[in-house]
């Protein structure tokens, strides 16, 4: 069954315990930057950064307001990623986390340019790109991400996607209390992604608007130019054979190896 | 705590005054979070700056550092004006109704009794009126014009919301807000709780800030009762138990008193006879003290020798010994070696500056901690010359807590045994192996020795296994305490005697491993009632009590406020107190037997004391810090007349036309205290990689500072260079007809680790609170500066 993480913003005091605790499980190197005037330190992911906590300083009438939110990868049904990997290197697990597969990246970059929320990150020296893969080794085990067992305020919730997205609703009904400007964010975005309770727009934590899709480019991509590209390049490499085969069997060569590339031997 | 950490999902009101909850004990919003969503509960938070627990909060309220008892005390006023009072329980539960003598006053800021000279009270004006039976005078009607309630009535009169105001500097309608919030939980089914922190205790009159908010509690119903109390969120998991413990010079283990060397203290009859009050349950304080005595001594112990009484070290009268006397005699070179256990005062303390300079009086010096601190290389920090240093440093490597055995007891006094993990790395041991082997070698000098000072050592009682491993088992048995007779271990600190027969470490701990077993190692999750008081999870003290004084979660009848609210009553039926928690009262006496209604057992007074005589006082009065930007204008005394002032080197003064601002330390979610353990790891270190300060947006115009530059804050001891973190969170303040800015500073960084900055406390001063002498870190004067 798909299951998905449940952030709910008004619950965050931005303690980072999450950031902490991705780094722990993922093993991941910490990254020091220059002083950047914010409590916010990491501006943006990282290859040894999958999730980070927005912090947005907002004046208003009634007097300033200090928003946090949680960001990481959002594991989407239509997830742009996978959809553009030339090499099938992302993957979704049986539970709905989206994953790269290390050995099969090329680090070609293309999932960088076309996910829409810029989370994939390709490190310059390995030529790898990493990103949050929802804990898979923790899910898979019947654990929860590392990010949402830290969590001390219950501000990141785990599990089934239907089950999140009930507690998102009825959350919804409490939060505008407070929060008039609320909605839930992520049920329908790129297919349905991890769901969120926004306080405010969806810009104000880096994330486009309500109501984003996968571009058709990238769609057309999946559904229609690749599969077409790959039957055009099956045909090239059967044209090649048989051009081979009837100069094989016409000229049979008189030195061999040097023919034979292409595993037809 | 009164109460404890899950109990605070059991509030309608949580007033957040002096900590910052939601950075520095993210779990009480674990607990904040469930009583807003399911109770709707409000937060308020009272702090000078705009924190992550402000963005969390329903209001917030600026204030200037250094003025809660002029807040608290507006409170106070308007819970009277507005007869906003728990008024059955007030007049039953506290000291309302008694009378004062009628020589008590008050005029211009001093009570009755002040001697300048000194700059100490005479207390005498200051009692209760008795009855010739020796009973104290009350006015169940609160009228007569000597009652506390008048009297308090009178002492807050000059608090109005204005004056208030051009104090705090906090805006007049969100003052009229927080007010009208909190003081509503003086509804008898209502109940709200105040959390604490360092916020609240480093000013020099951090003790009677406590104060103002017990006051407050008491008058509006609030402690004793589920959602209430007054919560101190303490500042590292385990100062509780340090406390208990007696990590602080004026008390032995279990909140016994120091022995100070007069003829109060000569022998161990005199010290009972004087440290005993005549009514309340410390009345038990020789059978507490003859234990501990034995638990230290043994069978040396005798009744012959006062059980050993002597060998107890006497403090010198008017001599300090707390962190800043201690520092000022090391600067005196009075004292010649120092342990520090895993303290960092070369960052964490006041003055720091001078208090490294002290350090090189030092012969010797021994520090134990996990990573070599700014304190264990004090002799190699910046600016010193390591060839002019002659102190001999001995750094010995700690176990952290992963690597050991042993309890914790947490701000909500939750005694919890925690398990070994892992293996200490290197040659790093636990603390108890390090003080077992020390008392061993040191045991080892002086064996044999005949020379009478060494018995102290000798007749020592140390009974922890003579291998190098120490058994800590021994050790929590011995703090519960045991039967010198029958070898049984005791059940309850009711059980413990003045006669010798029974050893105690701590009679506070004394049922935590009764016979039947380690009681804090318990992980039972059953919660009878639903109020989270988990009675079977580990061991709270006293007597596995969850919220202390809990008699007053019933009325005087002895049933609840409110079905929603209860914690114990009295059930007829079976002639005791009954219900979700252990009681704080005794199990069969009725609500309607003589003493029924005496809530606070401890007390001799039998009820809380909205009055009560400290070092400045019987009531909280508003004095400005040692440093302040104005006058005081509820008075001509400007400073807590009680407060010890050090006219030494280490405490240069500065006054506002050349620091201007005020200044106040912190700390943040990514950094413990000095930085000594998260300056270390890398995950942490990169979370705040950098000193800076925190200046508002008018400020930084002001002066052309732009944030992310460095600039340069200056006080009267010294001066860092630092990022200016330059944010909306902060603003001036108004106060008294003046713009007052205020400069934050985190106090987490030093030389030594992964990342390191300049450290704030190089500006604090070197004085302290009236009756704790704990230092005035959260108010003192600055300057700022642009670097080009």
């Amino acid at each position: 069954m798909a299951k998905t993480l449940f952030i709910d913003t008004s619950k965050c005091m931005a303690c980072r315990g999450c950031e902490v605790a991705c780094k722990n499980w993922n093993d991941l190197a910490a990254d020091i930057r220059p002083f950047n005037g914010s409590y916010q330190t990491k501006e943006g992911f990282a290859t040894q950064t999958y999730t980070i906590v927005k912090m947005n300083e907002v004046e208003e009438a009634d007097g300033i307001r200090w928003i946090f939110g949680k960001r990481q990868c959002m594991h989407c049904t239509e997830a742009a990623c996978m959809m553009v990997c030339p090499k099938n290197a992302i993957q979704r697990s049986p539970e709905g986390a989206i994953y790269v597969d290390r050995d099969l990246c090329i680090g070609c970059g293309y999932c960088v340019q076309n996910c829409p929320f810029g989370v994939p990150k390709v490190d310059n020296n390995t030529h790898k790109m990493s990103k949050c893969d929802m804990c898979v080794s923790r899910i898979e085990n019947g654990l929860t991400p590392a990010c949402s067992k830290t969590c001390p305020t219950g501000a990141i919730q785990f599990g089934e996607r239907e089950d999140m997205l009930r507690a998102a609703q009825v959350r919804l009904a409490q939060v505008r209390k407070r929060f008039p400007r609320a909605t839930i964010y992520g049920n329908e975005e790129a297919g349905g992604t991890v769901l969120y309770i926004l306080t405010e727009d969806p810009a104000v934590y880096g994330l486009p608007p309500h109501g984003t899709q996968v571009p058709w480019q990238v769609k057309f991509w999946q559904y229609l130019a690749r599969p077409v590209g790959n039957v055009a390049v099956g045909a090239s490499v059967l044209l090649l054979l048989v051009a081979t085969w009837f100069n094989f069997v016409q000229k049979p060569p008189k030195e061999t190896g040097a023919h034979v590339e292409g595993g037809v031997k | 705590m009164t109460n404890h950490y899950i109990d605070l999902k059991n509030t309608d009101c949580a007033l957040i005054i002096g900590s910052n909850a939601a950075e520095n004990h993210p779990m009480s919003f674990k607990w904040l979070t469930e009583a807003r969503e399911k109770r709707g509960a409000k937060i308020i938070h009272v702090d000078p700056r705009y924190t992550r627990t402000s963005a969390l909060a329903d209001i917030y309220a600026p204030l200037r550092s250094g003025t809660d008892i002029a807040f608290i005390g507006g409170l106070i006023k308007y819970v009277l004006d507005n007869e906003l009072y728990h008024r059955d329980y007030v007049v039953n539960y506290t000291n309302a109704t008694f009378l004062v003598n009628p020589e008590f006053g008050f005029d211009d800021g001093l009570f009755t009794g002040y001697n300048p000279q000194s700059r100490k009270y005479d207390t005498k004006s200051w009692a209760y009126q008795k009855n010739a039976d020796g009973s104290y005078k009350r006015d169940m009607t609160m009228q007569d014009p000597n009652c506390v309630f008048q009297i308090l009535k009178r002492h807050y009169s000059r608090y109005d919301v204005d004056t208030v105001c051009k104090i705090t500097g906090t805006p007049k309608d969100v003052y009229l807000k927080v007010a009208e919030t909190f003081c509503a939980t003086g509804a008898p089914d209502k109940t709200g709780t105040i959390m604490y922190a360092m916020g609240t205790t480093q000013h020099t009159v951090g003790t009677e800030n406590v104060r103002s908010y017990a006051l407050l509690q008491l008058l509006l119903g609030n402690t004793g009762r589920p959602g209430g109390g007054v919560n101190a969120l303490r500042g590292e998991s385990n100062v509780q138990g340090s406390t208990d413990m007696a990590l602080l010079q004026h008390i032995l283990p279990g909140y016994l008193s120091s022995p100070v060397a007069t003829e109060k203290h000569a022998t161990l009859a005199d010290y009972l006879k004087n440290e005993t009050p005549a009514s309340g349950y410390w009345t038990n304080k020789p059978k507490f003290m003859v234990s501990l005595l034995k638990a230290f001594w043994g069978p040396a112990a005798t009744k012959e020798n006062d059980f050993c009484y002597d060998y107890l070290p006497k403090k010198k009268p008017g001599v300090y010994y707390d962190h800043i006397g201690l520092f000022e005699a090391v600067y005196e070179g009075h004292i010649k070696g120092m342990f520090l256990w895993g303290q960092n005062p070369v960052v964490g303390g006041p003055d720091a500056l001078k208090e490294a300079k002290a350090m090189e009086n030092l012969d010797w010096l021994v520090a134990v901690d996990l990573w070599e601190t700014e304190s264990a290389s004090f002799w190699k920090r910046p600016g010193a010359n390591p060839a002019d240093i002659k102190t001999e440093v001995f750094f010995l490597p700690a176990a952290a807590s992963f690597e050991k055995e042993g309890s914790i007891s947490n701000s909500g006094r939750w005694v919890q045994w925690r398990w070994k993990a892992l293996e200490p790395k290197g040659d790093s041991k636990p603390d108890l192996w390090i003080i077992h082997n020390l008392y061993k070698k040191i045991a080892k000098l002086h064996e044999g020795s005949t020379d009478p000072k060494d018995k102290i050592i000798t007749d020592l009682f140390w009974d922890y296994g003579n291998g190098e491993e120490p058994d800590i088992d021994k050790v929590a048995r011995e703090i519960n305490g045991y039967d010198f007779i029958t070898g049984k271990q005791l059940p309850l600190f009711s059980k413990l005697k003045d006669d010798g027969t029974t050893c105690s470490g701590n009679w506070i701990y004394c049922g935590m491993y009764p016979e039947e077993g380690n009681l804090t190692k318990r992980r039972n999750t059953t919660d009878s009632g639903g109020m989270g008081n988990y009675l079977e999870w580990a061991w709270s003290w006293p007597a596995n009590r969850r919220i202390i004084y809990n008699r007053c979660s019933a009325d005087p009848n002895g049933q609840p406020w409110a079905e929603d609210k209860a914690a114990i009553w009295w059930d007829e039926a079976k002639g005791q107190w009954v219900g979700y928690d252990v009681p704080d009262f005794g199990k069969t006496k009725a609500p309607y037997a003589p003493g029924g209604q005496d809530a606070f057992i401890m007390r001799p007074e039998g009820v809380g004391c909205i009055y009560s005589a400290r070092a400045e006082g019987p009531l909280p009065e508003h004095y400005e810090p040692w440093e302040t930007p104005t006058k005081n204008i509820l008075s001509s005394v400007d400073l807590n007349p009680a407060v010890k002032v050090w006219n030494t080197p280490m405490n240069a003064k500065g006054n506002s036309s050349r620091f201007p601002y005020v200044g106040t330390t912190y700390r943040v979610s990514e950094h413990w205290q000095t930085g000594g353990m998260t300056r270390n790891l890398p995950w942490l270190a990169e979370l705040i990689p950098y000193m800076y300060a925190e200046i508002g947006e008018d400020l930084a115009a002001e002066k052309g500072i732009k944030n992310g530059q460095k600039i340069i804050v200056s006080s009267a001891r010294g001066e860092i260079e630092v990022y200016a973190l330059v944010t909306k969170r902060m603003k001036a303040l108004e106060v008294n007809g003046k713009k007052v800015h205020q400069v934050g500073l985190p106090w987490c960084f030093g030389f030594s680790g992964i990342v390191t900055g300049a450290t704030a406390n190089n500006l604090t001063p070197h004085i302290g609170d009236a009756n704790t002498n704990i230092p005035e870190y959260k108010a003192f004067l600055v300057d700022i500066r642009g670097v080009e």
